[in-house]
């Protein structure tokens, strides 16, 4: 990991409220694993006091070679907002990459299906641009409240992977949950597949729901609010089986953000 | 044209020797591992690891932190590996670097207390115990410890019978007088004082309605503390003459020399560790180069040197 003042190269705005930051910095470029993070300073000051823990988006290279990364963030809080008004030139804190990353499927022959749910999008290209160069077939479901909450689907697009997208209104794709979508397409699968999910908690427990009761491999990227983003302030914990039966915290930032979903408990063991 | 010698930041924490004033507080390093891959712990003064306990702590059920203006609450509910783990995976990696490691203890009674430090007082490369006192103690009906002189008292003392290591007390803040709290550690038998622990806060989601922290309320950290830390120790420094040692929102040099001055001989920096990862290595050079530039050759002539007005 790094710990850099980067200067901020370019902003483009996705939509109204999603906007992509791009950074020059090959050591963190060439280090970045699909699935990891970076925490983003999103003022000089102390308001807010914490960095924004922000997946990578893309790896930008020159001449083949990866010279920088860019982020994908949604406007939602104090701290977005500010990060909203960078601008090209600014210097911003960044400590990157962190925390574990997607990993191909076992099977070389697997499908990799990967289910993604509005900002939860920003990982997957990167993860889909390397897992079509390890010979696996991709597909991308993508979901959304509304079509403005659609995103990514150029870049998979561009890449040639096949999407599949699901508004909660009905805008834009199939009128419902992309979780719909990904039982209907898996419902006419035969071969194997291997699911991936990053979104809203409530998608990704449905898709692991729907991964387990067919017996597929599910791996899904968490976020939680989080102080450090390096595994100290011991904040960003999710309940995880451990290796003798019972459980244990996991922290999202050190051992996470990728988990597999198997590991996981969703509903809290005191419960 | 002659070069002033470096200045010499080393202080004395009592019998401790530090080679510089500047540490890492407990639960905002952990055991030094992650932060050690940013920041060389052998440029500090010490490390003050994660809070240790007689058995492994799971810690509260999330959400553990919550933002707020000027800093952040936190209730992880002192998760930690247990003494017996950190002696054996942790501190072998800590005895690599060429600095203090400060175990910080607590306990729910004062036989963990004890117990811990005994445990501690045999392990090489721990080169003190710091008692967290914030914690209630369940056999007098969960009163915490820093709260009331003679429990206070009663935990240091106990402590103090178990180890021969230099003995540290960390002070909570909610108290009425914190002069009489710190005479209640000294007669325990304190080397010294590191002030102040978090304070308790609680924030609110209007939407829920509910409270950010699973556990309602947590401890407010962050740049919010200076001034109470400030007035605190000044309020520690004339009830006692322990050395002591400053905490509460440090996140520049300035901050460091006010803390000096006030009284404090070191300092610990905390929640700056997780916004600004490498502030404290940061912050030794620039305390060298404020002391060459200031022709102070020895930290001694800071530390208490704080001119009050004139009264009436």
């Amino acid at each position: 990991m790094f710990e850099k003042r980067l200067t901020l190269d370019a902003v483009r705005f996705l939509n109204s409220r999603c906007f992509v930051l791009a950074f020059h910095a090959p050591e963190i470029a060439r280090a970045a694993r699909p699935g990891q993070f970076l925490m983003l300073a999103a003022s000089d000051g102390i308001e807010p006091l914490l960095r924004r823990p922000m997946a990578v988006y893309q790896i930008l290279e020159s001449s083949g070679e990866p010279v920088g990364f860019s982020v994908l963030v949604e406007r939602t809080g104090k701290g977005t907002t500010l990060m909203s008004k960078m601008q090209a030139g600014d210097e911003v804190a960044v400590l990157g990459p962190l925390g574990s990353s997607f990993a191909p499927p076992g099977d070389a022959t697997a499908e990799a299906v990967l289910v993604m749910g509005g900002v939860g999008a920003a990982p997957f290209p990167l993860f889909a641009r390397a897992l079509l160069e390890a010979g696996h077939t991709t597909r991308a479901f993508i979901g959304g409240r509304t079509s403005e909450h659609l995103l990514c689907a150029e870049d998979f697009a561009a890449l040639g992977v096949p999407v599949t997208q699901a508004t909660d209104d009905g805008s834009a794709g199939h009128h419902g949950l992309v979780t719909a979508a990904l039982t209907e397409y898996l419902s006419g699968c035969d071969g194997p597949v291997a699911i991936y999910s990053c979104g809203p908690t409530p998608m990704m427990r449905a898709v692991d729901s729907i991964a387990s009761a067919r017996g597929l491999p599910h791996q899904v990227s968490l976020e939680a609010p989080m102080a450090c983003g390096i595994g100290v302030c011991l904040s960003c914990v999710v309940p995880a089986v451990d290796e003798a039966g019972g459980w244990r915290y996991r922290r999202i930032c050190r051992e996470g953000p990728v988990f597999d979903a198997s590991t996981l408990l969703w509903e809290h063991p005191d419960d | 044209m002659t070069e002033r010698r470096p200045a010499d930041l080393g202080v004395d924490v009592g019998s401790l020797r530090l080679k510089n004033p500047i540490m890492l507080a407990s639960g905002t390093v952990g055991y030094g591992e992650e932060i050690g891959e940013l920041v060389d712990l052998s440029e500090l003064g010490g490390i003050v690891v994660k809070g240790l306990s007689l058995e492994p702590v799971t810690g509260n059920r999330p959400q553990r932190i919550a933002e707020t203006p000027g800093g952040m609450l936190n209730s992880i509910g002192l998760q930690n590996v247990g003494v017996e783990a950190f002696v054996r995976d942790k501190l072998p990696n800590l005895r690599r670097y060429d600095t203090r490691v400060i175990a910080n203890i607590w306990g729910k009674t004062v036989q963990d207390y004890a117990a811990v430090a005994a445990r501690l007082d045999q392990a090489e490369g721990v080169h003190a115990l710091e008692l967290n006192v914030s914690c209630p103690n369940i056999k007098e009906g969960g009163i915490s410890f820093g709260t009331d002189p003679k429990q206070l008292h009663e935990v240091t003392a106990a402590a103090r019978a178990a180890t021969s290591k230099p003995l540290w007390v960390k002070l909570a803040p909610g108290v009425t007088d914190i002069g009489l709290i710190a005479r209640a550690a000294e007669e325990g038998g304190a080397d010294a004082l590191s002030a102040i622990n978090t304070i308790r806060g609680m924030m609110v989601n209007v939407e829920s309605r509910a409270p950010m922290l699973s556990t309602v309320f947590g401890g407010y950290s962050g740049p919010g503390l200076l001034p109470i830390a400030l007035y605190l120790l000044f309020e520690i420094r004339k009830a006692t003459p322990l050395p002591l040692i400053g905490i509460g929102g440090i996140n520049e040099l300035e901050h460091v020399l006010q803390f000096m001055i006030v009284g404090a001989c070191a300092v610990q920096i905390g929640t700056a560790n997780f916004y600004d990862p490498t502030f404290s290595s940061r912050v030794v050079d620039e305390l060298a180069q404020w002391c060459r530039n200031h022709e102070i050759d020895s930290l001694a002539e800071l530390v208490g040197s704080l001119r009050l007005p004139r009264q009436g």
